[in-house]
């Protein structure tokens, strides 16, 4: 992996300026999906779910779990496993070392 | 992906094969586990790799494809996926990319002949997937290279029909600077369009447009137009057509003695036909037909509308106040409940034009004519065309009463019994299946299209026809326009039923196939073709009486061992590569170039040898090549 | 290879759209020894075909028709491609065809990008990815998706945090934070335009409540929820991952409706309603699945047979105008439906799933991009009755879903034809040695 060369960095520099000035800042955005990608992730850890459990147990809404998921599976962190009724079951591919730590089950 | 290192030399080349085992995105690797058959394959003597990819013939399968030849230095190729009729050329065209002459290369049908024939065997079709990939790299250690044939392109089309789209065909191609030859069997060009009026969506008259695309012709001297002219007798193949043409059979019975034109014979390089269509013909009795003299197709009403004239329409000394159409005559027909056509099938085809052709009509009778009351009898209103629904709405608005009707349960006609002469009674499905009686005055039958009966020039040009009798095309979306029949192309309604606009379209679109065809002064032939070895060849001449193709194998003098001798020799560019020579050749003299029995024995020991399913530890995800 | 002008020399014939119409054109032409422009505004070849899952009346794969083609024309030695770039206008004067176009940065030297999408696996940033209809989820830099052509990686100037990752995972140094929009212009001969046609708003009929719920969705997002590489690998509804049990079809959803402003008929939304449906009773057995139609219009080759097929595999065809679509609990829908059958009788029908026929609308503004006005339907006007690809300016030739909805089968013989109207006005402007359509201009170089 090659390091940042000066020439880089000032390129990246005017990049976020030149996209100050036409107003868009998208951190606060990619802020919040790390946020909700890592709450999905130690949902996760507690072992196969579905899609409305994962979202009792991360406290995200139903619909934003199963986007995180078709993330997962494309990039290969999560992956389909069985079925339970009318919704297929989710597990993640992460080793325990690279999953975030489950979160207290909600109340 | 799976490997094994290079075998020992294991045939003539030292092959190095490339096994590619494709998933059609689930269509093959739902049923066959194509990870276990790239395992499996890779076993193989001779195979030096193998791969799964979801999509072999997207770019990056290609690439894929392409690069292994030069990296990992592959002298032979498979792909098994689906069939080859779909990418074969795909295929050679990537192994030619990869520097490697396009027939090393070995196209395995995993998808229609596996996947989609055995859904309910997995197992059974993962073991078949194997075999066939087996029996693929075995013929391929005895494949040489081949070279496709080149022959001189006779840069000229010849259009068969002078209707629009064979004068629209004809003009474009003489405008782009070739030399066409137009022939018509009847003394005038412009064909059923000379039948019409007024035309939807434009409101133009028929006229006009046929003058404009004569004009077009008769402004290009490249363009030669035969009338009363037919095709009577075709030889050659693409780049190289022999056709004699010679007077339409009308015309010959009326010429005295001797024609200049007969037996004229034309070289070209693509043939384009344009034979267009005919209106069905009710069977007698159908919606009354024949039965009624109220019973008209609509051809007839549009002439007669065409040329009323004073205050009301009158149809046999007879005012027409009540005006119906009738939909679906002839099209969107139900085993069971329409009469079958003389081939025993029905015409279970839509033919697209006849509703908005229905509703053109009647507003304008409307128009003409506004107190007449008109009835429109449908299944669905099908005006999907731009302009179309227009007619509909101001149908509607111009109080023109719909009623519809199920195609299992077709209206009835039937005299008269409220003082006109006839009646339609029929379940209404827009009052709930009430049934409606309308009486009426005259009932104009929207017949569909069928094709035209070319039945002549479909033996003599060997074209393919499809279930519903129009000419078939290779493939509705790869390869519209043409024929299985290379260099044989199709234009407007002869292929399915057309609007004008559609026909024209299609006729341009031909051309543009054509314009390609002979944009060069050479055709490449495929070079699957007989090949005689004159040392073998004893001259018994049998495999002359196997030979469909006439002109395919020609009479050699030679000597053998000192006396003279008639041997065969093959004309690649009519050999068909059909292999009857080969088959009765006692002294195995004759082999097919490319597919030679060698290479079949080799396929079946293939078939024979080939290793035990080994199980892929990864099972079947679909894959897109890709690592992470 | 990194400059993305092209060289200086005029070509034959600049097509512009990379879509299944415009890829035909252009190797019609190309093929006929045409020097070909082909310009693509977004940042792969393919169009809305390449998105499809497969086609009707075949039911061939779509990758399997569109990639062929695709990858036809980006090797072919007399088509150059520019992706990501717009067409601004075409300026017809005297004799010459000056096209001006726009290209966007994509934030990647396409000269050095080797499509490896090591940046997109060190990406940190995701967001709901435009090829998946926003069901699956893109990162802010990437390849656009696994067919995509070129195979090359697009930054998102919208998305990207300018982290740096990327710039430290790739491996042939191909990231320019630096790159600018560029404008420039060619001359050509001739003009096709191949741009498409979009699709009006899901939401444009308020009394279906469409933007209330996630379970109405749009035909492409079932295109992709039904395509081997979807963004759930099945069909899962996307409000909460259930596998549905029952799907309605709302036809004429956004069309044959003066209201709004859309009174033609879209001309395929029949057709891929039932394909779709099929591919449903494929992918769910047990499902229950129901077209509501005012007219089924299976006019093409094959298409009546295809819908009979589809009601002997038990798809429900209802004739009935649906009123108005209301989320319910457990995020089902309830559809009001009129049936027409049954004497205009109002019935309340719940479903998992509701797919809305969207209107085709225009995309190309004829006033902008050619200084002429549109035809009364908004798309591209049709002067000329026999040369049916003609366009209001000389020399300026369209096909497929430009001059109005179409299919792919209709699109690629309009397109057929465009070419040859194209190429007999060459042919009529060469001089008469070249009068056979031999190509005046210098082959085109590099592929973008």
């Amino acid at each position: 992996m090659a390091a940042l060369t000066e020439a880089h960095k000032a390129a990246l520099k005017r990049f976020r300026e030149l996209r100050k000035q036409k107003g868009g800042d998208p951190g606060k955005a990619a802020a919040q999906f790390r946020q909700e990608r890592k709450a999905v992730e130690s949902a996760l850890k507690r072992g196969p779910a579905t899609v409305p459990e994962l979202a009792r147990a991360s406290g995200l809404p139903a619909h934003k779990v199963l986007w995180h998921l078709a993330g997962m599976r494309k990039y290969g962190t999560a992956q389909e496993t069985a079925q339970d009724g009318d919704y297929p079951k989710y597990a993640s591919t992460l080793s325990p070392a690279e999953a975030p730590a489950p979160a207290p089950a909600q109340p | 992906m799976s490997r094994s290192s290079a075998q020992p030399d294991s045939g003539p080349a030292s092959p190095r094969i490339g096994v590619y085992v494709c998933q059609c995105g689930g269509n093959i690797s739902d049923v066959v586990d194509t990870a276990t058959v790239a395992k499996t394959a890779a076993l193989i003597p001779g195979v030096a790799l193998s791969k799964v990819h979801a999509f072999m013939c997207s770019e990056p399968g290609q690439a894929m494809i392409a690069e292994d030849i030069r990296n990992e230095h592959l002298n032979r190729v498979v792909v098994a996926s689906c069939s080859p009729f779909l990418h074969e050329l795909t295929f050679r065209t990537a192994v030619h990319r990869g520097g490697l002459n396009p027939y090393l290369y070995e196209h395995v049908n995993i998808r229609e002949q596996v996947s989609w024939a055995h859904h309910g065997d997995p197992a059974g079709a993962t073991v078949k997937a194997i075999r066939l990939v087996a029996a693929a790299v075995h013929r391929l250690r005895h494949v040489e290279p081949l070279e496709e044939i080149r022959l001189p392109n006779h840069r000229r089309a010849l259009v068969i029909g002078g209707g629009i789209a064979g004068m629209k065909a004809a003009g474009d191609l003489a405008g782009k600077g070739l030399d066409v030859v137009l022939v018509e069997q009847s003394a005038t060009l412009g064909g059923r369009v000379n039948e019409l009026s007024t035309l939807f969506p434009a409101e133009e008259s028929a006229a006009p447009l046929v003058r404009r695309l004569n004009d077009d012709l008769q402004a290009h001297p490249r363009v030669v137009v035969l009338t009363e002219t037919v095709v009577k007798a075709v030889s050659g193949f693409m780049g190289n057509y022999d056709v004699m043409v010679g007077p339409a059979p009308a015309a010959a019975g009326a010429a005295s003695g001797a024609d200049p034109q007969e037996g004229r014979h034309l070289t070209v390089g693509t043939i384009i036909v344009a034979t267009g269509y005919d209106y069905y013909r009710p069977a007698e009795g159908e919606y009354g037909f024949q039965r009624h003299p109220q019973v008209i197709p609509m051809p007839e009403f549009i002439t007669l509308l065409a040329r009323a004239s004073g205050e009301t329409l009158e149809w046999q000394g007879r005012p027409v106040r009540r005006l119906g159409f009738m939909h679906c005559v002839g099209s969107r027909q139900i085993e069971g409940v329409h009469p079958p056509q003389p081939d025993g099938r029905v015409n279970d085809y839509c033919s697209r034009v006849c509703c908005t052709t229905a509703l053109h009509q009647a507003l304008a009778a409307k128009r003409r004519f506004p107190r007449m009351a008109v009835f429109d009898f449908h299944q669905d209103i099908r005006t999907y065309g731009r302009g179309h629904e227009d007619y509909y709405l101001r149908a509607s608005q111009a109080g023109i009463m719909f009623f519809r009707f199920h195609g299992d349960d077709p209206p009835v006609v039937e005299p008269g019994s409220n003082g006109t002469p006839i009646q339609v009674r029929l379940k209404d499905w827009l009052t709930w299946g009430e049934e409606v009686v309308a009486p009426l005055d005259l009932l104009v039958l929207a017949v569909g299209m069928t094709p035209r009966d070319n039945r002549g020039l479909v033996s003599l040009l060997k074209l393919p026809v499809g279930a519903d009798r129009f000419l078939q095309e290779v493939h509705p979306k790869l390869r519209p326009v043409e024929t299985a029949v290379n260099g044989i192309l199709l234009a407007g309604t002869a292929q399915a039923p057309m609007a004008i606009d559609e026909t024209l379209a299609s006729a341009s679109a031909a051309a543009a196939k054509a314009a390609v065809l002979l944009a060069h002064d050479e055709v490449h032939l495929e070079p699957f073709k007989a090949r005689v070895d004159p040392e073998k060849c004893v001259g018994c001449g049998v495999c002359f009486a196997q030979c469909a193709y006439d002109g395919a194998l020609v009479r050699e003098e030679g000597q053998r061992e000192g006396a003279p001798i008639t041997r065969a020799k093959v004309n690649p560019g009519l050999c068909v590569g059909c292999g009857a020579c080969v088959a009765v050749c006692p002294t195995r003299a004759i082999d097919l170039q490319g597919w030679t029995l060698n290479q079949f024995e080799a396929m079946v020991d293939g078939l024979l040898s080939a290793p035990q399913p080994v199980a892929a530890t990864n099972s079947n995800p679909v894959s897109d090549g890709r690592t992470h | 290879m990194d400059d993305p002008r092209p060289s200086p020399s005029p070509v034959d014939v600049v097509v512009v759209g990379g879509g299944i119409a415009g890829l035909e054109a252009a190797l019609d032409l190309a093929d006929q020894d045409y020097a070909v422009l082909l310009v693509e505004r977004e940042s792969s070849i393919g169009g809305k075909m390449i998105a499809l899952s497969k086609t009707f009346p075949t039911l061939d794969c779509s990758s399997c028709i569109t990639t062929p083609k695709m990858s036809a024309a980006f090797h072919h030695p007399r088509i150059r491609i520019l992706t990501s770039t717009e067409l601004e206008r075409v300026e017809a004067r005297a004799g010459s065809r000056r096209v001006h176009l726009r290209r966007k940065p994509t934030y990647v030297d396409n000269g050095l990008c080797i499509g490896c999408r090591l940046c997109e696996y060190a990406c940190p940033v995701e967001f709901p990815d435009p090829f998946e209809e926003g069901l699956g989820a893109q990162r802010a830099i990437a390849v656009p998706f696994s067919n995509a052509l070129p195979q090359k990686a697009v930054l998102d100037a919208r998305h990207c945090i300018a982290c740096g990752a990327c710039v430290k995972a790739c491996p042939t140094d191909a990231i320019r934070f630096d790159q600018q929009e560029e404008r420039f212009t060619v001359e050509a001969g001739a003009v096709i335009l191949a741009t498409g046609f979009g699709l009006n708003a899901l939401g444009l009929k308020p009394e279906y409540h469409a933007s209330q719920s996630l379970n109405i969705i749009s035909p492409m997002q079932l295109e992709r929820l039904l395509a081997p590489h979807g963004p759930y690998g099945r069909v899962l509804r996307p409000s909460d991952g259930k596998v549905p049990g029952s799907v309605a079809f709302v036809l004429c959803a956004g069309s044959r409706d003066l209201s709004l402003g859309v009174p033609y008929c879209s001309r395929i939304c029949c057709m891929y309603s039932i394909k779709e449906a099929m591919l449903l009773s494929g992918a769910l057995p047990v499902a229950d699945l129901t077209v509501y139609y005012m007219d089924i219009r299976a006019f093409g080759k094959g298409h009546e047979q295809f819908y009979q097929n589809a009601k002997a595999m038990g798809i429900n065809f209802v004739k009935g105008k649906v009123a108005r679509i209301d989320p319910v609990d457990h995020d089902d829908l309830s559809l009001r439906v009129e049936l027409e059958e049954e004497g205009g009788r109002v019935e309340e029908r719940r479903h998992d799933l509701v797919v809305l026929a969207q209107g085709a609308i225009p995309v190309l503004e004829p006033a902008t991009a050619l200084g002429v006005p549109a035809a009364p339907d908004g798309f591209l006007n049709q002067p000329d009755t026999v040369r049916i690809t003609c366009t209001d300016i000389e020399g300026v030739f369209a096909a497929g879903a430009a001059l109005g909805p179409k299919d792919i089968v209709d699109s690629i013989l309009e397109a057929g034809a465009a070419a040859m109207e194209a190429a007999r006005f060459l042919a009529a402007r060469a001089p008469a040695s070249s009068a056979a359509g031999k190509s005046t201009a210098s082959p085109p170089s590099v592929h973008a």
